[in-house]
């Protein structure tokens, strides 16, 4: 076979070209960088990115604080929970890992994440009862609680009060407060520049006294004319158009709207709390979303990370000691860690006094309300079902469908989703 | 010459103007602080050229010295990724494409439908497994785990594939009687008379290599990040920096926007060669 000059030089070509590819290096997952344990294990520790300034310094300070082990911290932007899930179906996998709202039903059927019941039960009544409810699933606890973020209504004191109006303890009154505070240049209330659909969707469930599921968690559990009254009653409202802000400078994560004062009440998140008190001073409060129909109870949205030991990481006993050192033994990293970065909630309420940012005021108030009406989705309301239920929602409050009709779709997918 | 009527000047003007204004707000919130960005106040240029207290490349500055962004890494990276990608999927399609219309058989015809059957499984099934060989690989944080798996394109294989089927066969003939082997015929005659067609997949894969996230965000880390999923890192669960993180879409629209400007001609020819243009 004859070999041209040409194509020999194209040949030598196309394998630099890969030779070039394979020697830019690589790894099974970026975990095989840190160095190795001067005393102990050599663990890995993932992160979601938090948007404070000064957290990835912190949390990277707490590892290598760890006496017992080398801990490295990988700190990860992007959709941190598509990533983690997908790591972890390969084989090398972090030991130790934040995940949102705890160990998910997948992460824990599949066996990938550790039981750490008897890691938390000496300590256990030291932490929110509500979150330790949302973390435990076929009776053990899978992740141990970091800390805790929510979000609350604000509303400035000063304009109720020459409204000659008091804090609303009901749907109804919020609706009428809301219309009352109205006026040329500002909106009553303002939820999202979607009418409110997104945020207020999960409370209808919570605030109206009824829970996403049944107690065997096979079908849905609100579904009755109490709820039906509830969402109808907010969708006349929205329709009405007067005290509802529709459309904002911004979206309802930020306090912008409430700052700008296009509205007199913002549900938004706690973590907005530093610049409402800079912006309004202490003519700032903060309610949880008033009790809805008529056995409805106050509910505040929470959401916590939660920190898990993986089944198949290096050293599975190693990383459950670091969990337990950081998030259950040093208090101290734990107020810091709610409370020098942004405004966030330990999960041990007993920490909250010695956090600054929730000593007193708005921060206090929020802190003993997630305490006493502190909501999250159930572990088994999938993303799929929280889609079709916010759907159902907006059909109802957006497009005025009888509420019957827009949720008995829903209650099929429930049944399906369930059974799954 | 036929005249153009005035009153279409004015329908194309608007209409570019309407298609230009979701561009041009990315360069005004560029030039915007956060106040101003979420003012309830709308003003057409960025407040960042009448505030007296901070330049007007404020946001420019601070992206680009933002040492956890790695802005110039990130872009650094991403053209090397994208050229790359784009460079190893023409080559790969165009040959793949060349034998498909070339050699007319039962194995062919299995080939070219196993091919467009790809385009038909939803990316998120084969997205997990992918990524586990990617991992088995030791490819995660490597060019190679970046470029390779989303190299192999069904689509460019089917636009080439339609190119070469009407490629006049009488200039390959000419050279086989010249004595030109099959390589040489693609390389000497089609190669060089498919400029159109290569400009076309060349822009499509560069573009869509460019603007990738998913992929890049699972498996590119510290050492390879690239643009896209840098950008990602002003957008958290504790809120949005909108003036940087417009500064950085606007940084990264100019690669593409060259791309095009340069492109555009064959980009359009190959449109129309291929059969995608009606």
């Amino acid at each position: 076979m004859n070999i041209s000059r040409r194509g020999l030089l194209s040949f030598a070509g196309g394998a630099a070209a890969i030779a070039g590819l394979n020697a830019c290096g690589g790894n099974s997952g970026g975990l095989t960088s840190g160095s190795s344990a001067s005393n102990g294990a050599a663990l890995t520790q993932w992160y979601h990115e938090y948007g404070e300034q000064g957290v990835e310094a912190a949390v990277r300070k707490y590892a290598s604080a760890y006496p017992n082990a080398t801990v490295e911290v990988k700190w990860n932007p992007g959709e941190y929970m598509k990533l983690l899930n997908s790591q972890l179906l390969t084989g090398d996998v972090p030991d130790i890992f934040e995940s949102e709202n705890g160990a998910t039903v997948d992460m824990i059927n599949a066996g990938q994440v550790e039981d750490l019941t008897e890691l938390i039960k000496p300590y256990v009544d030291q932490f929110a009862p509500s979150v330790i409810e949302r973390f435990t699933f076929k009776d053990a606890i899978w992740s141990i609680p970091q800390t805790i973020d929510c979000r609350v209504l604000y509303y400035r004191p000063s304009l109720l009060a020459t409204a000659g109006l008091s804090a609303p303890t009901t749907l109804t009154e919020l609706l009428t407060t809301a219309d009352a505070l109205t006026t040329d240049t500002r909106g009553g209330f303002f939820g999202g520049n979607d009418g409110g659909v997104t945020v207020m969707a999960p409370l209808f469930i919570w605030a109206s006294g009824h829970k996403e599921l049944n107690g065997e968690r096979t079908e849905l559990g609100f579904l009755d004319d109490s709820f039906y009254g509830v969402v109808s009653e907010y969708a006349e409202w929205y329709k009405s158009g007067k005290g509802l802000l529709k459309a904002a400078s911004a979206e309802w994560s930020s306090a912008a709207p409430f700052i700008n004062e296009e509205c007199a009440m913002q549900w938004t998140g706690l973590w907005n709390l530093p610049e409402v008190l800079a912006a309004h001073g202490d003519d700032v409060a903060v309610m949880a979303m008033p009790a809805m129909g008529s056995s409805g109870t106050q509910a505040i949205h929470f959401g916590a990370y939660g920190s898990c030991a993986a089944v198949k990481g290096k050293d599975p006993a190693a990383a459950k000691e670091f969990i337990k050192w950081l998030w259950i033994d040093q208090e101290d990293y734990q107020v810091e860690f709610a409370d020098s970065f942004g405004t966030h909630i330990p999960a041990k309420p007993a920490l909250a006094a010695k956090a600054t940012k929730l000593a007193s005021g708005p921060g206090a108030t929020a802190a003993q309300l997630v305490a006493e009406h502190g909501f999250t989705a159930d572990i088994m309301w999938s993303g799929a079902l929280g889609t079709a239920y916010t759907d159902a929602v907006s059909e109802v409050v957006v497009k005025g469908v009888d509420p019957k009709q827009a949720f008995q779709a829903l209650a099929e997918t429930a049944k399906t989703e369930l059974a799954s | 010459m036929k005249r153009f009527p005035v009153w279409r000047y004015v329908l194309a003007t608007a209409l570019a103007l309407v298609f230009l204004l979701p561009f041009y707000m990315i360069v005004r919130n560029a030039f915007s602080t956060d106040a101003g960005f979420t003012s309830p106040h709308f003003h057409w240029a960025g407040d960042l050229f009448t505030d007296p207290s901070q330049p007007w490349y404020a946001n420019l500055a601070s992206v680009f010295t933002n040492q956890s962004v790695n802005l110039a890494g990130s872009l650094l990276n991403s053209v090397v990724v994208s050229v790359l990608q784009t460079l190893g999927t023409v080559v790969v399609s165009m040959l793949a494409a060349y034998g498909l219309a070339r050699y007319d058989g039962r194995a062919s015809r299995i080939l070219l439908g196993l091919t467009l059957f790809t385009l038909m499984v939803p990316a998120a099934v084969t997205f997990i497994p992918t990524y586990i060989m990617t991992a088995r690989l030791q490819w995660i944080d490597s060019y190679q785990g970046l470029v390779v798996p989303p190299m192999f394109s069904a689509l460019a294989t089917y636009l080439f594939r339609s190119h070469f089927l009407g490629f006049p066969h009488e200039l390959e003939e000419a050279a086989r009687l010249d004595g030109a082997n099959p390589w040489q015929v693609f390389w000497r005659i089609v190669f060089p008379n498919s400029g159109g067609i290569i400009a076309a997949v060349g822009t499509i894969t560069f573009m869509g290599s460019w603007n990738a996230f998913l992929w890049p965000m699972l498996v590119a880390r510290d050492n390879t990040r690239t643009l896209q999923v840098s950008l990602s890192r002003f957008m958290t669960s504790q809120g949005v920096e909108y003036p940087e993180l417009f500064t950085g879409a606007m940084i990264s629209l100019i690669p593409v926007l060259i791309v095009f400007v340069v492109l555009q001609r064959w980009l359009v020819q190959g449109m129309e060669l291929s059969g995608m243009s009606s």
